[in-house]
């Protein structure tokens, strides 16, 4: 049988052992996991065009009672993490591994800056019946129950997301202390930025649909 | 496989055009008073921008392989067909 060939970040090739240290192959396999969490928050996305197509004036009315504040300050700390993530990764595959740690850390901070933020967002609005099932909104006009239905998912399913991210960073600080992401192997660090990366794009496409739109 | 090595510098240049956009998203519904559907149209056009500055240099996209290249923009098409069809099923119901 024809002995399987594995190429390296630099391009080399190398007999299969096994499937530990197949740089492409894991990354390929980390793209095919994104597509199909970009498949499942697209579903999303096209039953908020639907609504909204039906419902554009309640849904811009809706909006106006978010906290654009609020969203907008997580919207750059979630901007400026995905930033130190990149650095830390290249910091990683240059050797300064202190400083890899470092900006990791202080992503992982930013994070939960990020949920704390969103947790007093949720709260204030939990506190004025503004929830699936409340009272207040089940009284309201039918767009106001869909955009705060469809905002209390996308974006409770965005924060599911956060919390993911900040137990693979934390994983990821482990292994690089137990030396499982060292600067000659690093693709488990790089696939958890790919993932952190991809935790912002949905960000971009949330913030301006929820809070912009009724500005 | 990568071709071209990501370095601070690009990193922070791309950072800086990111929060460029930020600040248009924040400032567009004061610059133009627009309808709602219109605001929601312009703000997602901001959007894709920066998506396409993260897939490209945070995410790589730029320097990746055709193969790699390909199966995003595969997915990418079905999620627009599933969107198209519904678009036009919504509008025509």
């Amino acid at each position: 049988m024809e002995q399987e060939m594995a190429y390296d970040i630099q391009g080399d090739p190398h007999p299969v052992a096994d499937f530990h240290d197949d740089y492409n192959g894991e990354k390929l396999g980390f793209w095919v996991f994104l597509l199909t969490e970009a498949m499942m928050f697209g579903a999303l996305f096209l039953l908020f065009a639907i609504y909204f197509y039906r419902h554009a004036e309640t849904f811009a009315a809706s909006s106006g009672d978010l906290n654009v504040w609020l969203g907008g300050t997580n919207t750059v700390i979630l901007l400026v993490s995905t930033y130190t993530m990149g650095l830390g990764t290249l910091m990683m595959r240059r050797g300064k591994v202190k400083a890899s740690v470092g900006l990791l850390g202080l992503t992982a901070l930013m994070a939960v800056v990020f949920l704390a933020i969103k947790a007093v967002e949720w709260s204030t609005e939990i506190g004025h019946g503004l929830y699936p099932g409340s009272g207040v909104l089940d009284a309201m006009d039918k767009g106001e129950i869909l955009f705060f239905g469809l905002y209390f998912v996308m974006t409770g399913l965005h924060g599911l997301h956060v919390i993911a991210g900040i137990a693979l960073m934390s994983w990821v600080m482990l292994l690089i202390r137990s030396g499982g992401v060292r600067p000659e192997h690093t693709i488990v660090m790089k696939n958890v930025t790919l993932y952190w990366d991809f935790v912002h794009l949905v960000w971009i496409v949330l913030f301006p649909l929820f809070y912009m739109i009724g500005v | 496989m990568e071709t071209s090595a990501p370095t601070v510098a690009l990193y922070t240049k791309v950072l800086a055009g990111l929060l460029l956009l930020t600040l248009l998203t924040f400032v567009q519904p004061a610059l133009y008073h627009l309808s709602p559907g219109k605001t929601a149209g312009l703000q997602l056009l901001i959007a894709a921008m920066k998506i396409g500055l993260v897939a490209a240099y945070y995410m790589h996209l730029r320097s990746e392989t055709a193969y790699l290249k390909g199966y995003v923009a595969m997915a990418l098409m079905i999620l627009l067909i599933f969107f198209v069809i519904v678009g036009i099923d919504v509008v025509h119901s």
